[in-house]
C-alpha cells in the first residue's frame, strides 16, 4: 500500500499523541498501591541527588 | 523500599499500642486514587483524644527515630513523616475515621477517602494540592463532597469558591 503524505493541517498525529498519553496516564493510575509508592521512592530519591547537585554547584 | 518501609514502621507502632490508630493523608495518600507525583514527605493523622496523648506519642516515636527538634521523624530509611493529632481539626479527627483501608503488596494501612484528601488539599492550597485535586477529581464522588463541605467549610464558603476556581483552569 502507497502511503499518503499527511496534510500540513492534519491534526491526526498530534490526537494520536495526545490519545496514547492519556492511556499511559490511566495505566499508571491503575497500579496497585505498592508499585505507586515504589515510584514514588524513585521520584523522591532523584529529587534529593538533584538537591544534592545542587548543593555541590 | 523507604515509604512501605516507613509504613510498616507505623503498623509497629500501632502493633504495640504506641499508635492507637492512623490513616495516611497528604501526597502518599492521594498516590493511592491518582498517578504516582513526586513527594518526600509521608503525612498520617494519629488517633488521639488529647494533647497529653499526643505529646506521649511523640515521645515515644522520637525514642525510636531521627528527628531534629520540630521537624518530621524521619522512619523507614529516610523518609520524613509528618505526624498531625485528630483533634488537630474536625476535618482530621472525621478524616481518621472515615479512612479506608488499603494493601500495598503484605503490608494493610489506612487512606483518607479522596473526598477528605480533597478538601484537606482545598484548606492547604498550595500549588502541589492544587494539581492533586484537579486530577483527583474524576474519582470524587460528588454528594459525598457536598456532604463535606457543608460540615466542614467556613461561613464564606472558602473551599468551596477554592475548587471552583480551580476548575477549568489550566492546572494540568
Amino acid at each position: 500500500m502507497k502511503r499518503k503524505t499527511l496534510p500540513p493541517d492534519s491534526k491526526a498525529y498530534v490526537e494520536l499523541v495526545f490519545r496514547e498519553k492519556e492511556k499511559w496516564h490511566r495505566r499508571r493510575e491503575r497500579m496497585s498501591f505498592k508499585r505507586k509508592l515504589e515510584v514514588l521512592e524513585r521520584l523522591r530519591q532523584d529529587a534529593l541527588l538533584l538537591k544534592s547537585a545542587r548543593f555541590i554547584d | 523500599m523507604a515509604f512501605i518501609d516507613a509504613v510498616t514502621a507505623l503498623n509497629e507502632f500501632k502493633r504495640r499500642r504506641v499508635i492507637r490508630d492512623y490513616a495516611i493523608i497528604g501526597g502518599v495518600a492521594a498516590t493511592a486514587y491518582i498517578e504516582p507525583m513526586s513527594t518526600d514527605t509521608l503525612e498520617v493523622v494519629v488517633r488521639v483524644d488529647s494533647d497529653g496523648e499526643y505529646q506521649r506519642l511523640l515521645g515515644h516515636i522520637s525514642e525510636q527515630s531521627e528527628s531534629p527538634s520540630g521537624m518530621p521523624f524521619v522512619l523507614g530509611d529516610g523518609v520524613p513523616v509528618q505526624i498531625f493529632p485528630s483533634t488537630l481539626t474536625s476535618l482530621h479527627r472525621d478524616a481518621m475515621e472515615q479512612a479506608r483501608k488499603i494493601r500495598a503488596g503484605s503490608v494493610r494501612t489506612k487512606v483518607a477517602t479522596v473526598e477528605h484528601l480533597l478538601v484537606l488539599g482545598l484548606s492547604a492550597n498550595r500549588l502541589q494540592d492544587q494539581i492533586r485535586i484537579v486530577r483527583m477529581l474524576r474519582h470524587t464522588n460528588m454528594d459525598r463532597l457536598t456532604e463535606l463541605f457543608d460540615r466542614f467549610d467556613d461561613e464564606e464558603k472558602n473551599l468551596a469558591a477554592r475548587l471552583q476556581s480551580l476548575r477549568g483552569t489550566g492546572v494540568p
